[in-house]
């Protein structure tokens, strides 16, 4: 509904009451079609990277990677499967799917040893995903894979050997 | 909205396979460019999916996944016409969405 007159000419000149009344109410109405109300993200707030796992993602030995995830106490499994290629060609470009077999895993994080910040990626399974994810990594040389699983607050861990013939943190 | 990214998801049996490729730089800050000079680190940090409003991933992401990220999930109990949405925001604030219903 368009206000009668535009907002930047109404000025309540007008000496009547009744002229200063109908004034203020197409202003009212003008000054709410024309507030500038920011844009709604859907319902819920706005995704925020606060939550990032700084202290993860930053840690620069794989000792400090693992400790930051809890991991240091992770159980060896072989319900973890990892698929990559055993030589990859483009350490830049990596495809690796990760599978989890252990009952009620809630996430999992993806280690590469030898990158300058092992710690690569953590996913977050809720309301009816499968443990399961597919992802393209960089990975900067020759070395150990590993992935974490957290299952009801119990950490697992499996490890991959793989070789890169060009390597891809550059 | 959903300039940079392209989301699908098709059902498998009773299971939504939803891929997304987003397009970003993912730079680790070691590159250099044309005139020599480092480009600056800047990365996805968070993506979120949903599943008709539920989110069914969390990821949190570095400087080491690709350039141009892909992901990909697989969400049981799924049905065509199920509502499928990506939110990411990068180290700089930038972000984006995109939304997808699910096709048998």
């Amino acid at each position: 509904m368009k206000p009668r007159v535009p907002f930047d000419t109404l000025h309540p000149v007008d000496a009547s009451r009744r002229a200063a009344v109908r004034h203020a109410a197409t202003a009212a109405a003008a000054l709410g079609m024309m507030s500038w109300l920011p844009p709604l993200q859907a319902q819920a707030p706005a995704l925020s990277a606060a939550d990032w796992n700084k202290a993860g993602f930053e840690a620069k030995t794989l000792p400090d990677a693992i400790r930051q995830l809890g991991a240091g106490q992770a159980a060896s499994s072989k319900d973890i499967q990892i698929d990559i290629q055993d030589v990859i060609e483009n350490g830049a470009r990596a495809r690796i799917e990760v599978t989890s077999r252990i009952p009620g895993t809630q996430s999992l994080s993806i280690i590469t040893d030898n990158n300058p910040y092992p710690l690569a990626a953590t996913f977050i399974f809720a309301n009816g995903a499968e443990p399961y994810v597919s992802t393209l990594l960089k990975i900067a040389e020759s070395g150990t894979l590993r992935v974490i699983v957290n299952a009801g607050g119990k950490l697992f861990m499996t490890t991959r050997d793989v070789r890169v013939t060009i390597g891809g943190c550059g | 909205m959903a300039d940079t990214t392209r989301l699908s998801a098709r059902l498998r049996q009773d299971t939504a396979d939803i891929r997304a490729l987003i397009m970003h730089p993912m730079e680790t800050g070691n590159r250099r460019d044309a005139k020599n000079q480092l480009v600056a680190l800047h990365f996805i940090q968070r993506v979120q999916i949903t599943h008709n409003g539920r989110v069914v991933l969390d990821a949190q992401l570095s400087q080491a996944v690709a350039r141009d990220p892909f992901v990909g999930v697989r969400v049981r109990g799924a049905k065509p016409g199920d509502k499928v949405t990506l939110a990411w925001v990068d180290n700089r604030g930038g972000r984006d969405s995109a939304e997808a219903v699910v096709t048998a």
